[in-house]
């Protein structure tokens, strides 16, 4: 079972400002591990579930946020934004797709809200005269090519746009909004599992493609 | 997650329509040069196709292609 991760950065465990997730900026660091961890986190999960290949495509900014000598040894990841499918590089083949790290769209009371652009750029989205989320657009392309949407991490807003995409409702959200930069902080469900520093990898030994 | 067979993938039927709405009227004004686009108002694009992985392409292309303006006011 081949499991397809996309991994977006705002509906990461504890993320709730755009200091958190700006390259460059002072706490942007810090948050690479902790998505990072999410990443772990669902690869652990899928892997218990019967999962033994992963992709993992890097879906926020600029696409290299991944701190790849913390990355589950197993994951293949696709680095860098000249990407064709961009958010969705890479996805064809698999039994299913995660959306890790992943936000409310545009126009929405939520953490860091947008779509693809700058909310102060594109403030709306629709496909079919619907409101369209990342999450709803990325699990149409997967969709169509009859692959599902096995899991969507992020915070209850988020979860709650992707109820529509899924038969099953997302149980569980990482964190409560309350509004869209302040929040509080749960223990996620799916949360980090290995502590920010990680430990030492064979990078070598890692399959990694640039884009 | 069990196996994939207890999830339904998602498929919404063809055609696919995106519509996106702009901040400014001159963002939406700027990406206008793919071919099948429309401009239904001064802060909306709009495009139609029954291949959905092209009309999700051409969002890609109108969201390179978008800029915000300088700041002023």
């Amino acid at each position: 079972m081949k499991v397809y991760i996309s991994a977006d950065m705002e509906g990461v465990t504890g993320v709730t400002h755009p200091q958190d997730v700006i390259p460059g900026r002072p706490r942007y660091e810090r948050f690479r591990h902790l998505l990072t961890a999410d990443v772990n986190a669902a690869i652990e999960g899928a892997a218990e579930a019967g999962a033994t290949e992963f992709v993992v495509n890097e879906a926020h900014d600029g696409m290299r946020n991944v701190v790849l000598e913390d990355l589950d040894e197993r994951a293949e990841l696709i680095i860098g934004d000249m990407k064709s499918l961009v958010m969705m590089e890479g996805f064809e083949g698999a039994d299913a797709v995660f959306f890790v790290g992943y936000h409310a769209r545009a126009g929405t009371s939520d953490v860091l809200s947008h779509t693809f652009d700058n909310p102060a750029v594109v403030t709306d989205v629709e496909l079919n005269g619907e409101p369209c989320s990342e999450a709803r657009m990325n699990a149409t392309l997967a969709g169509l090519q009859g692959i599902p949407v096995g899991l969507v991490t992020g915070d209850d807003l988020t979860c709650e746009e992707a109820g529509i995409l899924v038969p099953w409702r997302p149980d569980r959200a990482g964190q409560d909004r309350r509004g869209p930069l302040l929040r509080p902080m749960p223990a996620p469900e799916v949360g980090p599992r290995t502590h920010p520093g990680g430990r030492a990898r064979r990078v070598q030994s890692r399959s990694v493609r640039a884009l | 997650m069990s196996s994939p067979e207890a999830f339904a993938p998602y498929e919404p039927e063809p055609p696919y329509t995106f519509t996106v709405e702009f901040a400014t009227a001159s963002t939406a004004a700027g990406v206008m040069y793919f071919p099948g686009l429309e401009r239904p108002d001064d802060r909306h694009v709009s495009w139609t196709h029954e291949d959905y992985a092209v009309a999700y392409k051409m969002f890609i292309g109108v969201m390179r292609m978008s800029r915000s303006d300088p700041d002023y006011g």
